[in-house]
């Protein structure tokens, strides 16, 4: 007997009971949509972060203040980063492209009659390549303005906005403590949403931070930019042996400054957003396993339902082989039906969400592959128990079945 | 009619168990069955008639005995195996005629053509004619609730002879019918007989049993008259 009557057989009995194939197929559709609407959701989270965390340069490494979370007895209390450990970094480092020392405070910006706290870093012009800046208008901070500690600024996107709304803020006058400063540019908004964004800053010349502003004698981090992003690993390790060798330290777990890349940014969150990912669709894939419950508990009535039809069917000449055959495309076809309207239904609500709520969403091939043969595999899985079951029944039996 | 044994049981026996008590449903049943036969079984209700005619319709296995169809021993048969000689070589008609409700005479007929594969314009023609020999081609897209009793049974008369079977089998075939389309129904067997074909019918009437060739007796699951090979 050929595949194409066995599946007209099954479709002509599935078409009999439409309302309950349509039921039996909603726990794979809501299975499979869930499960390709949550990696999409997952996917669009890690790329989002992914994509705002590579805004601010993926070269990109930074020095801080650190060591004292190494309670070891005996290592060295938490030093300063000073100018010299800047210039050494400077003059030895290779792999460095470019190089800017920070010093930074968070202090009150004050235009016209609106306050804001703001990061003011000071920082030298090298500092706009390190960072990835871009100078949406006006220009960024010079050498000049640098050796002649000119009060000038540049305004993140976010205080250009929030302090100037609608008002043109290049060549206005802000205030920063008791000190006016000239807005001389504006960056152009990374929209980072809270890694250390550049977006609520005002930069400054480094000599003005130092010598009036700010007025410490220690930086708060030096940023650096390797010249190429497979270089960072080693532009990291050079740093570290320069600043060991400035400071004397030979045991690692000694160091007393920390240094941390962009590049292990993005890997830890890329990793926490897969863990996420993989939850979510855990969560999802839970859910079909249910569906194909639902499938197998159908089946299993149908198969008792239609006792007689098997008994009739195995009286004229049905093989148990036809019997199983008839049940499993029966199974799999709801399965399959299902899955690929879920497919449908999930693709629609992936497309929807980021235009009503905001959320991003990412499909991704395999996520639907992964759906598909899941749900088939379920139709086969909980449609074999039901289908032994009825190729298996004795013809005279099933007869007599009432 | 000639000599050719088709079917012979010896000592066979139907045995249910039902806690510590058995019940012998047949109890020893020799039988030898020619071709081109019409026996009629007959025998109060529970003698063992149905079990009989399910032992060598091969639907029901015997719990003793042999059984030899066509020159072939059949307890050795598996399960596939017995399924393909009903496709092949028996046809089956029932008292409650067991069509399939929810497709039509015609595709009724069709069944035991699509298990042995034949391609669905020869399994039209096919049964078609079936149709047509028992008087139902005006009804072939009809439903088994579109029909009468008589004219489902007609129909299931198609579907058991579509596939050119060596025996077809009749478990009262007229005990849900009135007296008129018991004598429609009985007319097309012993035609069917009158052409050739072995029929191996059950019934409790003795006038529907006059149709037949051979009568047999059951009582207790044993024969008790007419098991010989006396014609
Ligand atoms: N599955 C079964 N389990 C237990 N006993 C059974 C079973 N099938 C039949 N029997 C018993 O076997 C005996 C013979 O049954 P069978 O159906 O062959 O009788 P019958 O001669 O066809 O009767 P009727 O004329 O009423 O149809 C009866 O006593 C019946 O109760
Ligand atoms: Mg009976």
């Amino acid at each position: 007997m050929k595949l194409k009557e066995h599946l007209k057989i099954s479709f002509r009995s599935l078409r009999s009971n439409p309302m309950r194939s349509v039921l039996t197929m909603l726990g794979i559709i809501i299975g499979v949509s869930s499960v390709i609407v949550m990696i999409a959701l997952g996917n669009g989270a890690k790329k989002q972060t992914q994509a705002q965390i590579q805004t601010m340069g993926t070269n990109l490494i930074t020095v801080f203040v650190g060591g004292w979370h190494h309670a070891a007895p005996g290592a060295s209390a938490q030093e300063p980063l000073s100018e010299d450990d800047y210039e050494s970094l400077k003059k030895e480092m290779k792999y460095a492209a470019e190089i800017s020392p920070e010093m930074s405070s968070n202090l009150q910006v004050k235009y016209s009659n609106v306050t804001l706290s703001a990061s003011i870093r000071g920082v030298l012009p090298s500092y706009e390549a390190v960072k990835n800046l871009k100078v949406a208008k006006g220009r960024f901070i010079t050498d000049s303005d640098n050796k002649s500690s000119k009060k000038v600024c540049v305004l993140g996107g976010t205080v250009a906005s929030e302090l100037f709304k609608s008002i043109e803020p290049v060549g206005n006058k802000i205030r920063i403590k008791n000190h006016r400063f000239e807005v001389i540019g504006v960056l152009e908004t990374k929209g980072e949403g809270g890694f250390g964004g550049d977006d609520d800053t005002v930069v400054i010349p480094f000599n003005t931070a130092k010598l009036r502003l700010i007025q410490r004698a220690n930086l708060s981090r030096i940023s650096i930019m390797a010249d190429k992003e497979e270089n960072t690993d080693a532009a990291i390790a050079e740093a570290e042996t320069i600043l060991r060798k400035r400071r004397n330290i030979t045991d690692p777990s000694n160091d007393n400054f920390m240094i941390r890349s962009q590049k292990e940014l993005l890997d830890t969150m890329t990793g926490v957003m897969n863990v996420m990912t993989t939850l979510l669709a855990g969560i999802a894939l839970v859910s079909l396993i249910v569906g194909g419950i639902g499938i197998m508990n159908i089946m299993l009535v149908t198969v008792t339902e239609r006792t007689r039809e098997i008994g009739i069917r195995k009286a004229i000449g049905a093989k148990s082989r036809d019997i199983l055959l008839q049940f499993m495309i029966e199974s799999m076809t709801l399965s399959l039906l299902g899955g690929l309207t879920g497919i449908a239904l999930g693709l629609g609500i992936s497309y929807m969400v980021p235009v009503s709520t905001g959320y991003a969403t990412a499909v991704t091939v395999n996520s639907i592959v992964l759906a598909f043969t899941f749900s088939a595999s379920i139709g086969l899985f909980f449609g074999i128990y039901p289908s032994r079951k009825a190729s298996k029944l004795n013809p005279i039996d099933a007869l007599r079945y009432e | 009619m000639n000599d050719r044994i088709i079917a012979r049981l010896s000592g066979v026996t139907k045995i249910y168990k039902m806690g510590e008590y058995e019940l012998r449903a047949l109890d020893g049943v020799d039988l030898e069955v020619r071709e081109g036969e019409f026996i009629a079984v007959m025998g109060h209700s529970g003698s063992g008639k149905s079990t009989l005619l399910n032992v060598l319709g091969m639907l029901d296995s015997p719990t003793g005995g042999s059984y030899t169809f066509d020159g072939a021993n059949i307890e050795k048969y598996d399960d596939d195996q017995k399924a393909d000689l009903r496709l092949k070589t028996l046809g089956f008609i029932f008292q409650n005629f067991n069509l399939l409700p929810r497709i039509s005479a015609l595709e009724n007929v069709e069944l035991p053509l699509i298990y042995s594969g034949v391609s669905p314009k020869e399994r039209m023609k096919r049964a078609l004619e079936a149709l047509k020999a028992v008087g139902m081609e005006s009804r072939s897209n009809h439903k088994p609730n579109e029909l009468s009793g008589g004219q489902c049974q007609r129909v299931a008369i198609a579907r058991a002879l579509i596939n050119e079977p060596k025996i077809v089998f009749a478990d009262e075939p007229t005990g849900n019918l009135d007296t008129a389309s018991s004598k429609d129904i009985m007319s097309i067997l012993s035609g069917m007989n009158k052409s050739g074909k072995t029929i191996i019918m059950v019934t409790h009437e003795s006038d529907i049993a006059t149709y037949a060739g051979r009568r047999i007796f059951l009582k207790d699951g044993k024969i008790i008259g007419g098991g010989g090979n006396e014609t």
